[in-house]
């Protein structure tokens, strides 16, 4: 399986081996990695997995869709160019080797 | 006759009302699918099910009335909603706003206000011994924090009440009661719309960032007065009913308060939990658009399937031990508020208002017990408490 490494927000990194066609959001909650929260369970509704993608390059993340574009100014973390929802970056086999870093909020 | 698995259970009798997780129980050992034949409605109750249903807007829509009335086939009490009983894309526009204005962002700046109310309130109580707890804390401090974010006048606000009995006891079969209860009070709605009008609402407010979003074009003026009237109407009674639920449920499980007492920051896992185990929002509806299939049962177009979002949460199949109440369970993904791109847009205020309002009751409350009988609401709408006796007793200064 190809795996997705999580930074937090106070450095901590945790690497998780993430099935395709699982979203990012999910495998971190289901997990239990802190600092996502995925409240709203990928709805594009609560900002709360609001990540930092660090190497996003390469990769074939899905372009930020028009809801995301939308929530992402409204996190409770400042927005950034490599800001994603973690809820809409779904696992392929091409995202292998994916660094996010964690916001120091979440809400 | 169509195969299918039929039952008589009727999720609008009384019965049902006052025990709907036996019925429950019973629909899911029937089978994924089933077809109640006292209305004539399909309806799941699993987890996987309800979760399929709820997020494939494509074949099971919204445009068909958040009720079990069909509007398909017969015209709406009120002009239908934009933004519940729409599909995309038109629902993403106006999602969108109503998402951005209830935003994180915008929630960590209320914080403080829910925080003081939720404090003062509990204090005023707190030393009375025994108290009603639903009108002198669960729907007293939701009727004071809501409309304040809003920016909603003082004057009148039991009108909130009113208005949202109406707009939920749409939702099931007319019955005499509600058709009273319409005429009784049919000068309310005007006056909900006179309260969403711009120059009514207060500046710095919910509201007035709405507004806001018809100033940058993104909706009309006359959609931003309907948005802040689905929030006024959705915004209410839910978290109202939820946070009695839970107050409720805290009560019976004293072992279960008594971890909460110890660690307020537990709030808002707490009322996660209860939204799971029992909570305001017990079912949905959609309407399917084409004939499809779902777990090997053929459903045609046009019909009506109710979702028990209620049952989803006691599903043993993705819930350990679901029938168990523990506030400190890892609880992932319940569907209290729904899921998909109809998920309770105000689900974040909910859960701040419900955090700050137990983390302050745990911080001055040692104990509480039920001291008399207590009501549940048994006309059409959500699930709630009209009574909750509760003896407390608070915590040593």
């Amino acid at each position: 399986m190809p795996n997705v490494t999580f930074i937090a927000d106070d450095g901590t990194e945790t690497v998780l081996d993430v099935a395709v066609g699982t979203s990012i959001m999910e495998a971190a909650v289901m997990s239990n990695v802190d600092g996502i929260m995925g409240e709203c369970g990928g709805s594009i509704n609560c900002a709360t997995c609001h990540v930092y993608v660090q190497n996003a390059g390469g990769f074939g993340l899905p372009d930020v869709g028009e809801v995301e574009n939308e929530m992402l100014d409204a996190t409770a973390a400042e927005r950034r160019p490599e800001s994603r929802l973690s809820c809409q970056l779904i696992m392929t086999e091409a995202m292998a080797g994916l660094i996010v870093r964690l916001p120091d909020a979440q809400y | 006759m169509p195969n299918r698995i039929t039952s008589q259970i009727d999720p609008f009798s009384p019965e049902f009302r006052a025990d709907p997780y036996s019925a429950y129980a019973e629909l899911r050992s029937l089978g994924k699918v089933v077809y109640l034949e006292k209305h004539d409605i399909w309806c799941v109750h699993h987890y996987d099910t309800c979760q399929k249903v709820l997020t494939d807007y494509d074949t099971y829509s919204n445009a068909g009335g958040g009720g079990i009335r069909n509007y398909f086939k017969e015209k709406p009490w009120r002009k239908p909603s934009i933004i519940l009983e729409v599909d995309p894309p038109e629902h993403t526009r106006t999602r969108t706003v109503l998402s951005r204005a209830l935003s994180p962002k915008v929630l960590r700046q209320i914080r403080e206000r829910f925080d003081a109310d939720a404090a003062r309130m509990v204090a005023e109580v707190r030393d009375r011994g025994e108290i009603e707890a639903v009108s002198a804390l669960t729907r007293a401090y939701p009727l004071k924090v809501f409309p304040d974010s809003v920016g909603l006048a003082e004057e009148g606000r039991e009108n909130l009440l009113i208005y949202g009995t109406m707009v939920f006891g749409a939702f099931g079969p007319v019955v005499p009661w509600y058709e009273e209860y319409m005429e009784t009070h049919k000068d309310v709605p005007d006056w909900i719309v006179r309260r969403c009008q711009r120059d009514m609402l207060a500046e710095g407010g919910i509201g007035q960032i709405i507004y806001g979003a018809a100033d940058e074009g993104k909706i009309t003026e006359e959609e931003a007065m309907m948005l802040v009237r689905t929030f006024l109407s959705a915004g209410v009674d839910t978290t109202v009913d939820s946070i009695g639920l839970c107050l409720w449920a805290l009560a019976r499980h004293p072992e279960q308060y008594a971890k909460l007492r110890d660690d307020p920051t537990l709030a808002r896992n707490a009322f996660e939990e209860a939204t799971r185990w029992d909570s305001s929002s017990q079912s949905l509806f959609r309407t399917t658009l084409k004939e499809t299939e779902l777990a090997g049962q053929t459903i045609g177009a046009n019909e009506k399937v109710m979702i028990f979002i209620g049952s989803a949460g006691r599903d043993p199949e993705h819930f350990e031990d679901p029938d168990t109440f523990d506030i400190s369970r890892k609880i992932k993904g319940q569907m209290g508020y729904g899921v998909g791109i109809h998920g309770c847009v105000g689900q974040m205020f909910a859960r701040l208002e419900a955090e700050c309002f137990f983390q302050a009751f745990a911080q001055q409350i040692d104990s509480m017990a039920v001291t008399g009988p207590t009501g549940l609401r048994m006309h059409p709408g959500l699930r709630g408490l009209t009574t909750l006796p509760l003896a407390l007793t608070p915590k040593a200064a």
